[in-house]
């Protein structure tokens, strides 16, 4: 993973101390609200419901161990004993007060953390797959180009008052797992015949209110041009983007009024102004990058030899042969996988986490995975390089810290923003109808035998909680000062990305769990032989579902 | 009246600032003017005599390449913000330095703040009208908030990679 040189640090720390006087000019009353506002916001600093809501960077998920402890540290030291891991790999604490935000910075600086452009109308931390650098499907490694892409983006001096917040996500895999087609700009890694790499570049796409799948304005960039011409994309939209609207103020809108084409000819006109400059990246410069992002130290395995094992503990023990299926995937390097830890144990909030988990994780990254471990967009923890000869012992420990819920990529695997619980913005609650539909559906076998289901929850239309591309969305919406919760059908997040489609008038809270149910009912009755529920949705369509559920009793 | 800060020094102000596009331009007997765009084409489209003396206001939602036949003439562009959050300003600045090679004072007026200094000075722009209430010493602290950057800007050609040893 990427370490610090001197001129990292001093960066860090230079914004460390830019905050600390700016947070004190605001407390002395010399600094405005609504001046201070843009500033805390793009330091990660939220004024929420309850409290203020630090949001800490990851860059593209990687954490070490010294970070975790670091992480458990503050959690104890500033909050109550918990953080949050968010739908875009970073950690909230939900309750720092707004004076030690400099001090807990200044904490996270030291062990080469940060806050930076977190919020605000900036480019975001950039977001990639979970498995990078261990998927077979994997054909480039996309950390170093995440990387290269954190360090051109953070404290950019043109582009920090952009007329909306604007996020870059890149894959270097077949299968999609960085939701690259709904992001503001999404980079799919791309190999040549001739071995030449590049990257195919979308812009436009979204979640939030205008859901919008993204287009491509370059089949094939090589690698060395992606910073000048990330330049020339976001100027164009710095200089076009409207300003007037903040709803209408994100690049997909400006993308759909000028024309996919006459906005791709704007920014090539632009690119070749910039494409000459020294921006442009150099052989050593990929390479350094590169460098921190190696195989670790992997001994060798009969691949016969570590499944025959594994075989014969699964057949031993039924609930660890359980989570293997749903907790355990593939590694590219023989007799390695990678484990996710799952987030999503029934009673706790989605993504929420502990002091002492937060520690227990370091631990056991340090025993089982070279001190690393990933947060995933999906809010649950990755340890990417556990040998399959230690996964059992991995899975006791796991068990006994309650990480061991083996419903990933489940019905209960949900996606859920903090909602209305914590956030200032939230129409709705989403955690208690998490929780609610957990309950629900506390039978593991019937889980696994309905397959994956994605189930994702945002209690306000800006979508944190993805509802959009969940095969089955819920949208926390406000009814005259009621609670009620729109639920949406068919969204997909991959390659094969699709925008879910709303089912009908919502529901009362109440109402969820039977929705639910109904839902996975009609799947049940329908499906064919080894069909999941998006290949059935996509066959029979939202009709069936519909008439189910608004199905007059009688 | 405003204080100005220019290259990194605070000085006296010799530019006075015209908003009114209805302005009457015989009155340029003497002193120094920046003019609203449409009132400096109409300078320049008379062949005024007065010119040297003239700078331009472009405001947020101006185009910066229309300056482009003017740049050669002009000692002065005062880059307006409308607001601090209209980042357009900093682009502006930006393509006047990089792609219309402008070399002659940018200045950044109006709503901006004292925050946005050091960005706004790797962007290009020279010299700052500072706003009302902001103490002298405060500001020059903040245009000075970063020693290192990674990019590229109209300060430092390469970016940090050319620069790490």
């Amino acid at each position: 993973m990427y370490v610090y040189d001197e001129h990292d640090h001093k960066i860090v720390e230079e914004r460390v101390q830019q905050f600390r006087r700016q947070t004190d000019r605001f407390l002395a009353g010399e600094l405005k609200e609504e001046e201070f506002l843009p500033l805390r916001l793009q330091n990660g600093l939220y004024v929420q419901r309850l409290a203020p809501m630090l949001r800490v960077a990851v860059p593209y998920g990687m954490l070490n161990s010294t970070q975790l402890r670091r992480i458990a540290h503050i959690c104890r030291q500033y909050d109550k004993g918990y953080c949050h891991i968010t739908t875009r790999q970073n950690i909230q604490f939900n309750w720092p007060l707004l004076e030690e935000v400099p001090n807990i910075l200044a904490e996270l600086a030291e062990v080469e953390m940060h806050a930076i452009q977190t919020s605000g109308n900036c480019i975001r931390n950039v977001t990639t797959d979970q498995f990078a650098g261990v998927a077979p499907d994997e054909h480039i490694d996309p950390r170093p180009y995440c990387e290269i892409i954190r360090q051109w983006s953070t404290c950019h001096p043109e582009f920090a008052f952009l007329p909306r917040k604007f996020k870059i996500a890149v894959s270097g895999t077949e299968d999609d797992r960085a939701a690259i087609h709904y992001h503001d700009i999404g980079l799919q890694l791309v190999k040549k015949d001739d071995g030449q790499i590049g990257f195919t570049v979308l812009v436009g796409g979204g979640l939030g209110r205008t859901p919008v799948i993204g287009s491509v304005v370059r089949e094939f960039l090589p690698e060395k041009d992606i910073l000048t011409y990330l330049e020339a994309i976001v100027r164009v939209y710095n200089l076009n983007g409207r300003r007037d609207n903040k709803y209408k103020a994100r690049i997909k809108i400006l993308v759909r009024a000028t024309g996919i084409e006459a906005f791709t000819a704007m920014v090539e006109e632009e690119w070749e102004h910039v494409r000459d400059t020294q921006t442009i990246l150099t052989d050593k410069e990929l390479s350094r990058a590169k460098s921190f992002f190696t195989s670790p130290d992997y001994k060798s395995f009969s691949e016969a030899k570590s499944q025959t094992s594994l075989d014969e503990q699964a057949a031993a023990n039924p609930a660890f042969a359980r989570w293997l299926e749903r907790n355990v995937s593939d590694h590219s390097v023989t007799g390695y996988k990678a484990v996710t830890l799952s987030l999503k144990e029934t009673g706790i909030a989605p993504g929420d986490i502990t002091d002492g988990q937060v520690e227990i994780i370091a631990d056991l990254a340090d025993q089982y995975s070279f001190g690393e471990a990933r947060t995933t967009h999906q809010q649950n923890i990755v340890l990417a390089d556990v040998k399959a000869t230690e996964l059992l012992s991995l899975w006791g420990k796991l068990t006994e810290a309650g990480f061991a819920t083996a419903n990933i990529g489940t019905l209960t695997d949900m996606i859920c923003c903090p909602g209305g619980d914590f956030c200032a913005l939230a129409n709705a609650k989403s955690i208690p109808v998490a929780e609610a539909i957990q309950r629900e559906f506390d039978d593991l076998d019937y889980l696994y035998d309905l397959g994956n289901v994605e189930l994702n929850i945002s209690g306000c239309m800006n979508a944190c909680g993805h509802h959009h591309i969940g095969h089955i969305g819920v949208l926390g919406v406000d009814k005259k000062g009621q609670e009620f919760y729109q639920v949406q059908l068919g969204g997909s997040q991959g390659n094969d990305a699709s925008l879910a489609k709303v089912l009908g008038p919502s529901f009362s809270r109440a109402d969820m769990t039977s929705v639910i149910r109904k839902i996975i009912n009609v799947y049940t009755e329908t499906r064919t032989e080894g069909e999941e529920f998006l290949e059935t949705y996509r066959r029979v369509g939202i009709a069936p579902f519909k008439e189910r559920i608004y199905a007059k009793a009688n | 009246m405003q204080r100005l800060i220019k290259n990194g020094e605070l000085i006296n102000n010799e530019w006075t600032l015209v908003e009114d596009e209805d302005f009457d331009l015989a009155e340029f007997s003497q002193g120094q003017w920046a003019l609203p765009l449409p009132l400096y084409e109409k300078a320049v489209e008379n062949g005024s005599a007065a010119l040297s003396r003239m700078g331009v206001i472009l405001n947020s939602d101006q185009d910066a390449l229309k300056l482009r036949d003017y740049l050669d003439k002009l000692p002065l562009v005062v880059i307006n913000f409308s607001a601090f959050a209209d980042g357009r300003s900093f682009s502006q600045a930006r393509i006047l330095r990089d792609q219309l090679d402008y070399t002659g004072e940018i200045r950044a007026a109006g709503n901006y703040m004292q925050d946005q200094l050091f960005y706004l000075s790797r962007c290009g722009v020279d010299a700052f009208l500072l706003p009302e209430g902001v103490v002298v010493e405060s500001a020059m602290q903040s245009l000075a908030d970063f020693s290192d950057s990674y990019q590229a800007a109209c300060d430092e050609p390469q970016p940090l990679f050319r620069r790490r040893v």
